[in-house]
């Protein structure tokens, strides 16, 4: 069954289709919104934040625009909504667990990597932070991005330009090496 | 490397497919010349290569099970709806405009009649209903009804 | 008018099985962590809705807002959040009926729970829970509910 059609019977109340329709984007919504906030539980919970108001306003989808753009519109939006709701200063997260006694580990210099890529990530506002992400991660064109985000082509191009200089600043070290 | 400042702005555009036929040709052949701007290229792809990675870290399916499980729940209230209204609306007869807002002011008057009979009594905005502490705890309500309960921890 | 009639009935049908359609609505708990203490004074924006009631209650001189977390709980899960550097607060909701929520809190403390109350709150509700110290002061936490 396609996309269209499953959209069409959860339209029609089919909660069933659901599950179908969402299928292919769990893990793309899941890991955008865990690239927005940072933080894996947080991005479960917007993930079915996600999910549930697209159920909840899919009757408002019109299938001349295209069903991904529309779902992450939400994601990103909900994201940014999220952010706003902490505090400037929240209290600092406690420090993840020292490493074991022994010789690098290259489980530990991914951690350590991806707490690198966070940290930079942080830097950034969230509205850089979804471009980025939507451009490098989720591999949208500019044009789906000016869409998703609501702003013009040359806005993208603009943000996504400052917000990988940004992160190829942070991340300087890992990148001279070559991954 | 002649000419670099001319290409350093299109390289991406160049990774991210966004750039015309010609612009690729012209791009694509000044990179063949230029060591520094293939540095750029290689650290704008592990760029994208590390933060693909970082992304998908940790991510397993039996999280995203739980998530969908929560997604079920929290999709139930339409369902309920629709379970009810549905096989309503089959056992009404066929729709009489005159008969339905007849019926339907019949039921407002019930109902109108009805809540104030079955509403309760206020109740306080908070109720306690158990504590369990290590330490030892007090519980107060202030002058305009906040509940409050104390813990009087020893030390940090 | 048939939109009339779907209200009454709705309506009707809202009254009679209640425990049938409260089960999955979701409420909105909102969890916000102060830090009061008698270093500095003033009251954080975050808290001026509630600044007259806290004043009148404790004697501290400055209300600061560490944390402010809002989120979804339908009937049964459970949201566990960082408080301090070794504590966590973990809010679970029991069940939504009647404008109300009941909801168990529990403190823990490196993982052992040192703290646990059950609490029936009415939607809008806010009640606070006090005492545990922190930074030389101590924290405040105000947990509030309301409907989806």
């Amino acid at each position: 069954m396609n996309e269209r059609e499953l959209i069409e019977r959860v339209q029609k109340g089919e909660t069933e289709a659901f599950k179908d329709l969402m299928a292919p984007y769990e893990r793309r919504i899941y890991s955008l919104l865990y690239g927005m906030v940072g933080d894996h539980e947080d991005a479960l919970e917007l993930t079915q934040e996600v999910f549930i108001k697209a159920y909840r306003s899919i009757k408002s989808f019109r299938m001349a625009s295209s069903f991904y753009t529309w779902l992450y519109r939400i994601a990103v939006n909900l994201a940014l909504d999220f952010r706003r709701h902490w505090v400037a200063n929240p209290e600092p997260k406690e420090a993840s667990d020292p490493p074991d006694e022994g010789g690098p580990d290259s489980s530990l210099l991914r951690k350590e990597l991806n707490e690198q890529i966070h940290r930079a990530m942080a830097l950034l506002s969230a509205q850089h932070r979804a471009i980025v992400l939507l451009r490098e991660v989720e591999g949208l064109s500019y044009r789906e991005i000016a869409e998703i985000m609501g702003c013009r082509l040359g806005t993208v191009m603009s943000r996504l330009h400052y917000a990988r200089e940004g992160l190829r600043r942070a991340l300087e070290p890992y990148l001279k090496g070559g991954g | 490397m002649h000419g670099c400042a001319r290409f350093t702005p299109l390289l991406e555009g160049y990774l991210d497919g966004e750039l015309s036929a010609e612009q690729i040709d012209a791009v694509e052949e000044h990179l063949w010349s230029c060591p520094r701007c293939q540095k750029e290229l290689e650290e704008l792809c592990t760029l994208r290569k590390i933060l693909r990675e970082a992304m998908e870290e940790g991510l397993v399916n039996e999280q995203l099970q739980v998530a969908w499980d929560r997604i079920t729940e929290g999709l139930t209230p339409p369902t309920l709806k629709e379970r009810i209204w549905w096989p309503v609306r089959n056992l009404l007869p066929p729709f009489r405009p005159l008969r339905t807002l007849a019926w339907g002011l019949a039921l407002l008057a019930i109902l109108l009649f009805i809540i104030p009979l079955v509403t309760t009594a206020p109740s306080p905005p908070v109720e306690v209903e158990s504590i369990e502490s290590e330490h030892p705890v007090m519980i107060f309500q202030g002058e305009e009804g906040m509940t409050v309960i104390w813990l009087f921890e020893a030390e940090e | 008018m048939k939109k009339l009639a779907f209200f009454a009935l709705v309506g009707l049908f809202s009254l009679l099985p209640y425990p049938l359609l409260a089960h999955g609505e979701e409420v909105k708990i909102g969890v916000r962590v102060v830090l009061a203490s008698h270093k500095g004074s003033g009251v954080d924006n975050g808290l001026q809705d509630i600044q007259r009631k806290l004043n009148d209650l404790f004697n501290y001189s400055s209300y600061r807002l560490l944390q402010e977390r809002s989120f979804f709980l339908t009937q049964g899960q459970v949201k566990q959040l960082p408080l301090t550097k070794g504590r966590d607060l973990r809010l679970k909701l029991l069940r939504e009926r009647k404008g109300s929520v009941e909801i168990i809190v529990k403190i823990l403390r490196e993982g052992k729970e040192i703290f646990k109350t059950k609490a029936k709150l009415k939607k809008g509700g806010v009640f606070l829970i006090g005492g545990p110290k922190h930074k030389g002061g101590v924290l405040v936490l105000a947990i509030s509910a309301q409907g989806a």
